[in-house]
């Protein structure tokens, strides 16, 4: 039995063999071996050559720098273009001894050669980045950045910039979290980045502007601390950028068009929103059209720099990028079938549905592209695509698509999205969970027929532990689903819902650590207490005696808008509850007492909102009449009658139209009880003067004759209504309008049912409030 | 130093570290927060200091001994004992930067852990949560309301209700179900879904599609008596804030049937025109005039908003 020469070189490698002169030539020989043959590259790791390699460059001798440059050049063709070559080198923990390498004063050849190694190495996104991180080596690595310094080595300068190069790639490599781009700003990389991007060497340029787009990746804090730098002839980093994107390589323009993106994102350049749009946006989406790695990442920064911008959506809109988009994906989707080639262009994949996502996320035009691009039924086969990052997208896909009623009702039902939708809620990866929860959301709305199949699919079952999954993100898109689910539904949706769910898990989550998960869960509040009488009697039995109201009194003291607004109008569904539901609002004095608070809030719909607990708790009810009449003369002592009276300037047009209903509430109660109801004797004939004043006003807005008036546009109405003394100020209240007369008529004589008759009469006339 | 500005303030311990670095940076001075007499010389220190004695106090819960003068060397301090005592008192002082600095870099942690905790949330920002579509509404448009009237084609009258579904104002957007009754014997009740365009920043009075000329548009929008024929063409007067303006214009244009959307062809009823709406935000009333190629011209709807005692829910796509 013989040795094969691969064998020979091998055994050849160990320390304790050979002279050095030999071990170099075995290396020189391997290396010439295995250029591009994958087969060879095998065989090597089989005959155990990576450990020899580790042992060569472990070596502290300096002397033999031929030999570590030789090992290391070995070292970095294995790693080339295989992520499982690349898990055998740093399963064998070549990647500290690599690092050691990169010793400042040594052979620049030798750090070189590491350097390139290395990055190699990283290119795979599954090796660890910890040991970049540890020790001095990041100090180290960025120092290498440093090509302009007295250092400088006369006839290494070449090397000294391609050194510089592979540190930028490598750092951009190893820029994934926050914490690691925390440390490589504050290693000191970020200026002399800024001088590799200032270089004029286009290598250099690129490799900086990689780095630097990782560095501002969703941080806005370096974002802002790179936008405010200055380049060496004062001017910002945002323009000369600007110029890289016009650059004549692809590579050039895709660099810096993401760390535009980034920079964009990050909120930090808006001095350049319209060349962003002007100038970025175009190039990005020709982009689209070219092939290999341009082609797969430009999608990615498309969607990263439109997603929550409606101008940049409808701008890309307008560039056919949706056909084009769609085209990718339908296209590769058939190379799949022809080929059976999976996996090869999964990122392409997943980036250009990401791009659909983020383009129809806002405009209903956009969508209705995506319609029409005939992409939907890949996007819904994508669903159950192997690749995680591919099902995460197409589900967001789906999610943009479905914030339609128009699609819900359509083409979604069409494509049959909601069984694997259905698949994806057992999904293992949080991405693909958050995304499909976050679907699920709109399918389950009362638009949408898909609504019963999920239902009957057990989609309730699903929640309780969907909420206690412990994602922050799936739970608060679980109680969203719940609350839109029970939207509108019927009494028996709602209790099965709440049987399954519990009210326990509701309390849990109105008081959630995350206010967003409160809002919702204060939504569902309210939209379960809704419309009948009945759903909002199993709400209060559900959350305890007293406990509803104890909830909303405590919501209503938060400063949060979107808290404020739902709890206000859980109180404005109660109010149309029973009796005994009016009289628990009343009762509390708190609430009250907020409500009258937000009746000056600065938000107009904060405003209508308060002023409809008002309507609600005022309503004339003829089977109660002594009731309402109690609930008026409280409010009106609290001060709510003369706080609607203030209202009655409001610019509001909405604030001012319900503070008219509620007004007239008040007034019907004091014509028919007079002016001689308790509490309030010793301003109550002013009250009651301003307030038919106020209807008198009312009336005359809402007749229709004097429609329009105010706008100016009707001059050939003006004549009819000549008298500037509009609104009248007759402070007498019988004279104020026929309907103030028949009130007065019948005022006192006790008949609940004649006054009814008279309001709903009149508000009828006004063209309002009848249908009751 | 504002390290030293605070010890000053702070407890017994402190205090003796502040003496203490008086007396090593300045040794040539007496002073000690214990003596009253500023001429002394050093050895005079400690003899004027024989009440205290070695001590121990509590600080931040760690026993930690005072080294003071030793009352049994107070008549005779050398300056070996002096110079021990200032030693002493060094390594307390170090003791207590140290302490000092662990505090100081702990507060950093903690902006440190805050800062990043607040980029960290921001980094997982999902890209629809800072522009959310929550619900919007302008009087009697919102989600949940209703509209009842009918719809007059010559002497024919057909009653008609309007579920709206959705409001978007940014996108000058809304949409319902329109049921109408009595249309044709096959359908009892015809649902449709429309979806609205509102005149406004997004779409102006000119149709320009559904068969519409700008003849059509005028001779339509002129039925509105608050139409003024100027606004037609001038741009600037659709920027107008909707919620400046009594009455919204819209057109309505019919899709599909509800329940289900794929049928298609119904005889005696088309949907395949559109309405030019007036929407009165004073009355809730809705006018509207619908058009279509070959549909007798200027059939009316008329509709007014179902009031009541209200309750609303509220859902938001997510």
């Amino acid at each position: 039995m013989t040795l094969t020469p691969h064998e020979v070189a091998v055994s050849q490698l160990a320390t304790d063999q050979a002279v050095p002169l030999d071990r170099i030539k075995s290396l020189r020989f391997i290396k010439n071996n295995i250029i591009g043959n994958k087969t060879k590259k095998d065989l090597y790791i089989q005959l155990g050559i990576v450990s020899r390699l580790q042992d060569i460059i472990s070596t502290k001798d300096d002397k033999d720098s031929q030999l570590k440059i030789q090992a290391v050049i070995v070292l970095g063709s294995f790693a080339f273009g295989n992520e499982s070559n690349i898990l055998a080198l740093t399963n064998s923990g070549v990647v500290e001894p690599l690092l050691n390498c990169l010793n400042i004063v040594g052979d620049p050849k030798l750090i070189e050669a590491a350097a390139r190694t290395l990055n190699a190495i990283y290119s795979s996104p599954k090796v660890s980045r910890q040991q970049l991180f540890m020790g001095n080596h990041l100090h180290v690595l960025v120092q290498l950045l440093d090509t302009f310094s007295n250092k400088h080595r006369p006839g290494q300068e070449i090397i000294q910039v391609h050194t510089a190069e592979l540190v930028a790639s490598i750092l951009a490599r190893c820029c994934e979290t926050l914490e690691q781009q925390m440390q490589i700003a504050d290693s000191g990389a970020i200026p002399l980045l800024m001088r590799l991007l200032a270089s004029g060497v286009s290598k250099s340029q690129e490799a900086a502007l990689g780095a630097l787009a990782a560095l501002v990746k969703d941080n806005p804090e370096l974002a802002q601390v790179i936008a405010q730098m200055r380049l060496e002839k004062g001017e910002r980093p945002a323009p000369f950028i600007l110029r890289l994107v016009r650059d004549k390589s692809p590579t050039m323009r895709l660099a810096a068009a993401t760390c535009l993106t980034y920079l964009n994102r990050a909120g930090v350049i808006p001095e350049h929103n319209s060349d962003i749009m002007l100038t970025v946006l175009p190039i990005l989406v020709k982009m689209l059209q070219l092939t290999g790695s341009v082609q797969e990442t430009a999608p990615q920064v498309l969607a990263h720099l439109i997603w929550e911008s409606e101008n940049m959506q409808k701008a890309v809109c307008d560039m056919e990028a949706i056909p084009k988009l769609a085209s990718i994906i339908s296209q590769m989707d058939e190379e799949d079938n022809v080929y059976g080639i999976v996996g090869q262009k999964d990122k392409l994949k997943e980036n250009s549905l990401l791009a659909l996502a983020a383009i129809s996320q806002l405009k209903e035009d956009c969508r209705k592209q995506v319609i029409e691009a005939k992409v939907l039924s890949h996007i819904v086969s994508a669903m159950s695509h192997p690749s995680v990052g591919v099902r995460a997208a197409a589900c967001q896909c789906t999610r943009s698509l479905s914030r339609s009623v128009k699609n819900l009702r359509t083409s979604l039902v069409d494509a049959g999205i909601e069984n694997p939708l259905f698949q994806l809620l057992s999904d293992e990866d949080l991405g693909v969970l958050r995304s499909a929860t976050a679907t699920l959301c709109n399918i389950v709305l009362d638009v949408s027929p898909m609504k019963k199949t999920i239902m009957e699919r057990g989609i309730v079952s699903k929640f309780v532990r969907m909420i206690s999954y412990g994602d922050n993100v799936v739970r608060l898109n679980t109680v969203w689903a719940i609350k839109n689910l029970v939207f509108e539904a019927e009494s028996d949706v709602k209790e099965n819902v709440m049987r399954q769910f519990g009210y326990n898990n509701l309390v849990l989550l109105l008081n959630d650590s995350e206010p967003a998960v409160q809002e919702q869960a204060l939504n569902l509040v309210r939209n379960l207490a809704h419309r009948r009488e009945h759903d909002i009697e199993q709400v209060f039995k559900g959350l305890g005696n007293g406990q509803l109201l104890s909830i909303i009194e405590e919501k209503l003291s938060w400063d949060d808008p979107k808290l404020l607004e739902h709890a206000l109008y859980v109180l404005v569904n109660i109010a149309t509850g029973s009796e005994y539901h009016k009289q628990s609002i009343l009762k509390r004095q708190g609430i009250l007492r907020s409500v009258l608070r937000s009746m000056n809030h600065e938000s107009p719909a904060i405003r209508v909102a308060s002023i409809w607990v008002i309507i609600n708790l005022t309503w004339p009810d003829d089977k109660v009449p002594d009731s309402v009449h109690e609930c008026v003369t409280l409010l009106r002592s609290m001060g709510i009658e003369d706080r609607l009276l203030a209202l009655n300037a409001d610019h509001d047009l909405d604030v001012r139209d319900r503070v008219k209903t509620a007004l007239q509430h008040f007034l019907a109660d004091q014509q028919q009880y007079g002016h001689g109801n308790n509490s309030n004797n010793n301003n109550n004939n002013g009250v009651s003067s301003t307030t038919t004043r106020a209807m008198s006003t009312t009336t005359g807005m809402m007749s229709p004759d004097l429609t329009g008036s105010g706008n100016g546009r009707h001059s050939h109405m003006s004549s009819r209504h000549h008298n500037p003394q509009q609104p009248p100020q007759s402070n007498d209240p019988s004279a104020s309008s026929s309907s103030g007369d028949a009130h007065g008529g019948s005022g006192g004589a006790g008949s609940a049912m004649d006054t009814t008759h008279i309001v709903t009469g009149r508000s009828g006339a006004g063209g309002g409030h009848d249908r009751r | 130093m504002p390290v030293f500005a605070r010890i000053a303030t702070a407890d017994p311990v402190e205090a003796t570290a502040i003496t203490a670095l008086d007396l090593i940076t300045v040794p040539s001075s007496t002073s000690s927060s214990s003596n009253a007499s500023p001429s002394t010389s050093p050895l005079s220190v400690s003899t004027t200091d024989t009440d205290s004695s070695t001590s121990s106090v509590l600080y931040q819960g760690h026993l930690v001994s005072c080294p003071c003068h030793n009352p049994t060397d107070a008549d005779q301090p050398g300056f070996a004992q002096l110079k021990q005592q200032a030693l002493l008192k060094q390594q307390q002082l170090a003791l207590l930067q140290q302490r000092l600095k662990e505090q100081e870099e702990g507060q950093q942690e903690v902006l440190r852990r805050e800062r990043m905790a607040r980029l960290q949330r921001l980094r997982r920002r999902d890209p629809y949560e800072g522009v959310r579509l929550l619900p919007t509404r302008t009087c009697h448009l919102y989600p949940g309301s209703k509209f009842e009237g009918k719809q007059q084609s010559g002497s024919n009258s057909y009653g008609v209700v309007v579920d709206i579904k959705h409001v978007n104002l940014n996108d000058s957007t809304l949409c319902g179900y329109l049921h109408i009754k009595g249309l044709t014997r096959e359908y009892p009740e015809l649902t449709t879904f429309f979806d609205a365009e509102i005149v406004g920043p997004q779409y102006t009075f000119l149709t320009r599609k559904w068969d519409a000329t700008e003849g059509t548009d005028e001779e339509h929008w002129a039925l509105f008596q608050q139409f003024d024929v100027d606004s037609l063409y001038n741009i600037a007067s659709h920027q107008e804030e909707l919620r400046d303006s009594d009455v919204v214009f819209m057109r309505w244009k019919e899709h599909f049937l509800v329940p289900d959307h794929r049928v298609e062809g119904i005889t005696g009823a088309s949907f395949a025109g559109f309405y030019y709406i007036c929407y009165n935000k004073r009355t809730g009333d809705i006018n509207g005039y619908y058009y279509h190629q070959s549909s007798e011209k200027f059939q009316q709807l008329t509709l007014s908003h179902v009031e009541g005692r209200k309750s609303f829910g509220s859902y938001e796509f997510r």
